[in-house]
Formats: C-alpha cells, structure tokens, sequence
C-alpha cells in the first residue's frame, strides 16, 4: 500500500483498482448469504420439527400442552407438568445466577485491583468450559446429599407458617427443582457475568468520573450511571442464560429426579423438559417419538417467546431512561 | 472493548495459579465422595459369585484356530459385561476371529439382526410375534446365555435383613405403603425393628430392560396390587423419584435413609447397598445371589425354542426377579465361513463362557439347559 501521508489524495487513490468492485460484490453477497443462512437454518429447525411431532400434536391437541398425564406406554403424552419443571429450573437458576454475575462483573470492573481482575477473569473463563456432565455428577454426587439435609432443615423451620410450608416442603433423597436449579444457576454465572462485565466496561468513564466528582459515593455512581448506560445488556446476558438454563440438559437430568408433577414445593422432584428427550429419544418410537421431538418444539417456542419479550421489555426500559435523562 | 479498558490482558502468571486452587477444589470434593457408584466392584462381584455352581457340560469339538472371518453383535446392555469378557478370551484362542458387540439396548439389536447389519444381538426379550415378518433372513434361533438377579435394594439404618413378598414390593413401588413400620412389611417381618421412617422410592429415569424385568414380575407375581402394568418405563406415582442408570439408583439410595429401589446385582454389590430378601412362589425367602438365579433357570419352563420365563420361576431356591438373555442369531446362514464363526463364538459362550460369567457377575445356565443350548448349535448353518 502507498504512503497517502506523502502527498496529497486525489480522486483516482480513492478509486482503487477497477477490479475492486468484484472482490466487494463478492463479500457482500457472503455476509448477506451468511446472515439469512441462520434464518433459514432456522426456519428448517422449525419446520421439520413441528412435521416430525405432528402425529402426537395431532393425536394429544391442545391437551398436549394443557394436560398432565405423560404416560408413555399408554400412550398419553401431557406436557404440562414437564414444562412446567423447566420454568420453575430455569427460575431459580436465573435467582441464582444473577445477583452473583453482577456482583462478580461490578467486583471486576470497578473494585478489583488490577492484579486480581485478569485472576477472576481466567477462573470465570475455566469454569465456564467445565462440561455440564461434570456439573451433573459434581451435583448429584456430591451437593445433592448435602442440599438434602439443608432443604429438610428449612422445611422443618418453616413448617408452621402457611405458604413457605408449601414452597419449602421435605425432600426425600435432594433430587429437586431446587437443586436442578441451583446447578443449572451455577453453570451460567460464566456466561452472564463475561458478557455483563463487557457491558460495564463500554460505560464511558467521564460519566463516572463526572458522578464522583459531584460527590456520589461508589454505589451511588453505580446506581445512577453504570446500570442506566447497562440495561439493554444486562438483559441480553441475562436472556443468553436463561437461554442455555431451559435447554440444559444432561446436568438437570441427572439431578431432577424423573418424576413429573406440579407442586409447589420447590424441593419435591420434578423434570424437565430436555431431560426427558434426552433420556428416552434413543428408544422410542412412533407416537411416542414425535412426542418428544414436540417438547423440542415447545422449548423452541418458548425460548423465542421469551426472547421477544425480553426486547420489548429492553424497548420500554431504554426509552425510559432515555426520557429521564 | 474499545475504550476505558485498563488492564492488559495476558497475565500468564496467575493461570497456573488458578489452576492449582480449582484443582485442590476438586481434590477435596473427591475426599468428601463416599458414595461413588461406578467403580467396577469386580473383587465384590467375584466374592458374591464364587457360591455360584459351576456347571459342566462338554461343548462341540471345533477347532478354533481354523475359524476366520469378522462377527458383529448389537443389542442387549445387559449381557455386554459378559460379551466382552467371553469375546476377549475368545480370541484368544480363535485368532482369525474378531468379534465386536456394540450395547445399543434390546431394541436397536433386534432391528440390527432384522435388518441384516449383524451376525447376531443380544436381547432381554422375545421378539414381537407382530416383528417377525421384519426379519428378513429368515427363522431365528435363541440361545440363552446366562441370567442374573435384579435386587430390591434399600438403605434403613438398623434393619440388616427385610423380608419382602411382591405384594408388599408392589404395594411400595405404587406409594401405597409410604412409611417402613407399616404392618405389611412387620407381617413378614417380625424380628426386625422397624422405624417410622418415610420410604423414598427409587426407580429408572431413563428408558430400561431391568424396569421390564422389574415390572414384569410384579405383573406376575402380584397381579391383584400392581397397577402400573410392566415396560421399559411405566407411568410412576409422583412420590417416587428417578434417577439415571443403576449406578445412580445405587447411588441415591446408598445416601437416602428411608430408600428402596431395583438395582442389578452387580450394581448393587459395588455400591455395598443392603439386599431384601424376596419371597418366591414355594413360599421361601431368597436372598439375591447367583446361585438363587440359577435355580431359576432351573425351574423356568423351557419352550421348545429355548425361550423361557426366569421371573417368579419355581423351585424352592429359585429366586423370583431374575432376568433371562439371549443371543439370537439366523439359522440359515449365507456364508459358511460366517456360519462356522458363529458357531464357534456361541459354542465358546456356552462351554468356558459359563465358566466366566460368575467372575462378571451373571449365573451361569443350569447343566440341562447347556446342553440343549449346545445341541442347537448344529442348527446354525
């Protein structure tokens, strides 16, 4: 490339080589071709799924969604206590995860001395490429036992009050919605925590320094301009986790304990809705297939639902703010 | 990021540093581990086995240095412990022979063998009379190769020894018995102290042939209580709980006081889980060891194809939940050189296979039905 630093630029600098234009119409239609690829590769998701479960949408109508029987070898497929489990995992995982990724990703950016942040940053890293099996047996093995004698210990202390009764029930062996989520809470703290501390880290420091100057302490700086400049973010990570929490597998599988019901109790047993596939797609057939491929469906839907909502939601905020300041 | 960013990255020197506190994280949450279930238990396993009597029956006279050629099995997870061992000792000897046996489940070896992709499967059940025009090579010989015992396995601090009859295991696995003092279980009980504990039922979460076994006897065996009807998953009361495999029923109920579940032996052993000993149809409590499964091989009532019915089996030794499997294989084979591989490999199964298989943990067959699955053997051509 010449030096332009030497002389002048004239008109012909700027027009390249003729033979620019080819290599440009080139990378556009790429870019263009790789952008609609994942609409389509989405759209034939979606398609071909909803065609392999027809047969038990067809079959199970509306009650596939609003019934609870899911009894395989009559075949009955009622999906509603399965889903109703991965709502109440993902939950708990997102109370979980939340307070404590933006509590790491706030400890990072504006309180970690700089020796530590590149630390934590590295552990966050390692943990978040633990595979989610080990998260499973890790779990089951080892924190289920002790979560088991914890839950029954609040359930004894809570026993005489009317509501947290129900909420906090007896648990039998530890398998629970509360541990699936618990698990599940843990493995997306990596995720929400590396993306919201991005996220702070756009926050343009005369702002904060501006906040400080005027008198805010640390908390109130973060109040008043770190968090307004972050929700939009905030909630994509937030939803990218929630994400990766309904679809999680194998590691609430191992831990759910297999029993579909709905229940209050958030330390009763339960399931959810990838475990079942996971657990039984290999050896079923007919009917009882398509019934499982339809809870990939639900899970499809879902997810889209929530991730439309959570953009509006992000709309409303941003305006919000926006309007305020 | 593009602007305020302070730090630089790169700092290489506390990676390692990381990595040794998560490593010592890890360390120590092993020693915490009491209850890991997956360990082979084999030395157990063997001890249990060893009371097992081994049979004698000669085997035909094939010389397995002159058998060449590739044999693939797919099927039942079951018997693949067996395989695997019967499989390595026997090429050994036949070493123009290679056998390879995937466990893909019952199911998948069935179609396998059906669609003509294997020599032979293994399988824990008969095929389908609905199935059978799917096999496209024709008639299909069962050879059974050895059983073992399911466990009602359970975990109740102070109760060394239960009885248990399979109205009782029924009434348990339905919830309609919730607490271990409940005068069904003392009935057969009368020596045990029983406590008030909250019984916490175990079952399998994923798709299984020892909940068809399980279930299928309790069909059997107690036809008035059980409700659930028997497959490789029934419609379990919410109650109950599952979790996946056997290692990780052992595994819940080795760390549950008040749990009851089925547990293969093998499993069950490796895990040190207590054993209920279970009422069979002459009346006798057995407790669940090779032997027991032996005898009932021994007092199942064999059909003309070798096909039998191990579960809830007479004898007064015999114990009631033993599971039955099979190798199933063409009679008519294409090719000669497959033909006298296969031979070979089953001839082998049932002569020093038999001789193994307590060593992994399944009852060898009883003397008489050896010799007829050996006497089938010509039939393979």
């Amino acid at each position: 490339m010449t030096d332009l630093s030497l002389r002048p630029i004239t008109v012909d600098d700027l027009a390249g080589d003729r033979n620019g234009a080819r290599p440009d119409t080139l990378f556009r239609a790429g870019a263009k071709g790789a952008g609609y690829l994942v609409l389509v590769i989405l759209a034939a998701i979606a398609v071909s799924t909803t065609v392999k479960a027809w047969p038990a949408f067809r079959a199970e109508g509306f009650g596939y969604f609003f019934r609870d029987d899911w009894v395989p070898s009559q075949g009955r497929f009622g999906a509603r206590s399965i889903i109703y489990g991965t709502l109440v995992v993902s939950a708990i995982g997102l109370v979980v995860a939340v307070p404590l990724s933006l509590g790491i990703a706030l400890f990072i950016t504006e309180l970690a001395p700089r020796r530590l942040r590149s630390s934590i940053t590295t552990v966050m890293d390692v943990l978040a490429s633990v595979p989610s099996v080990v998260f499973g047996l890790w779990g089951f093995l080892i924190l289920r036992p002790h979560l088991k004698d914890f839950y029954n210990s609040v359930a004894d202390a809570v026993s005489g009050i009317p509501v947290l009764r129900s909420i906090f029930g007896p648990s039998l062996s530890g398998q629970s919605f509360m541990t699936a989520g618990v698990i599940v809470g843990l493995m997306i703290v990596p995720i929400i925590t590396s993306i919201v501390r991005e996220v702070f880290q756009t926050v343009p420091i005369n702002e904060k320094n501006g906040a400080l100057a005027l008198g805010a302490t640390r908390w109130e700086m973060i109040q008043g301009v770190v968090f307004p400049h972050s929700t939009g973010g905030i909630v994509g990570a937030v939803m990218l986790g929630l994400g990766r929490a309904m679809g999680e597998t194998i590691a609430v599988a191992l831990v759910i304990g297999a029993s579909p019901q709905i229940t209050a109790n958030l330390f009763g047993q339960g399931e959810a809705m990838p475990s079942v596939i996971a657990r039984n797609l290999n050896e079923a057939s007919g009917t009882y297939q398509s019934a499982l491929i339809g809870l990939g469906v639900g899970l499809f839907v879902l997810t889209i639902l929530i991730n439309i909502s959570a953009r509006v939601l992000v709309r409303r905020v941003d305006a919000a703010t926006r309007g305020a300041s | 990021m593009k602007n305020s960013r302070r730090y630089r990255p790169g700092r290489i020197a506390v990676l390692p540093l990381a990595l040794l506190a998560i490593l010592g994280l890890v360390v120590t949450a092993c020693g915490d581990d009491t209850e890991t279930a997956d360990d082979s238990g084999s030395s157990e396993t063997t001890a249990a086995a060893s009371e097992a009597t081994t049979t004698t029956v000669a085997g035909l006279d094939i010389d397995y240095a002159s058998l060449e050629g590739t044999l693939n099995g797919s099927g039942s997870s079951f018997q693949d412990a067996l395989e695997q061992t019967v499989k390595g000792e026997f090429e050994k000897v036949a070493t123009g022979v290679k056998v390879n046996y995937a466990k893909s489940g019952s199911s998948a070896g069935k179609a396998d063998l059906a669609g003509n992709t294997v020599q032979f499967a293994g399988t824990d059940s008969l095929i389908k009379d609905a199935d059978k025009a799917t096999f496209t090579g024709g008639e299909v010989l069962y050879f059974p190769i050895a059983a073992a015992p399911i466990t009602v396995s359970y975990n109740l601090a102070g109760v060394e020894e239960l009885n248990l009859s399979a109205d009782v295991i029924a009434a348990i696995f339905q919830g309609e018995i919730t607490s271990w003092d409940d005068a069904k279980i003392a009935a057969d009980n009368p020596d045990a102290k029983l406590p008030a504990t909250p019984i916490a039922v175990v079952h399998r979460s994923d798709g299984s042939g020892t909940t068809s076994n399980f279930t299928k006897y309790l069909k059997k065996a107690a036809p008035s209580v059980w409700k659930l009807d028997a497959g490789d998953t029934v419609n379990w009361p919410a109650t109950t709980q599952g979790a996946e495999k056997n290692s990780g029923v052992a595994a819940i109920i080795s760390s549950t006081d008040g749990a009851v579940g089925y547990v293969d032996l093998a499993d069950s052993v490796s895990a040190e889980l207590t054993r209920a000993n279970v009422k069979n149809s002459a009346g006798n409590f057995v407790e669940p060891k090779l032997p027991g499964a032996s005898a009932a091989l021994a007092g199942a009532e064999i059909a003309d194809d070798l096909t039998y019915d191990p579960l809830d089996a007479d004898g007064d030794d015999a114990y009631p939940i033993t599971s039955p499997t099979w190798v199933i294989v063409y009679k008519t084979q294409t090719d000669p050189k497959v033909a006298d591989a296969l031979k070979g490999y089953l001839n082998f199964m049932l002569t020093e296979g038999q001789t193994l298989a307590p060593t992994v943990g399944y009852a060898p067959l009883p003397a008489e039905l050896q010799a007829k699955a050996i006497a089938q053997l010509d039939m393979i051509g």
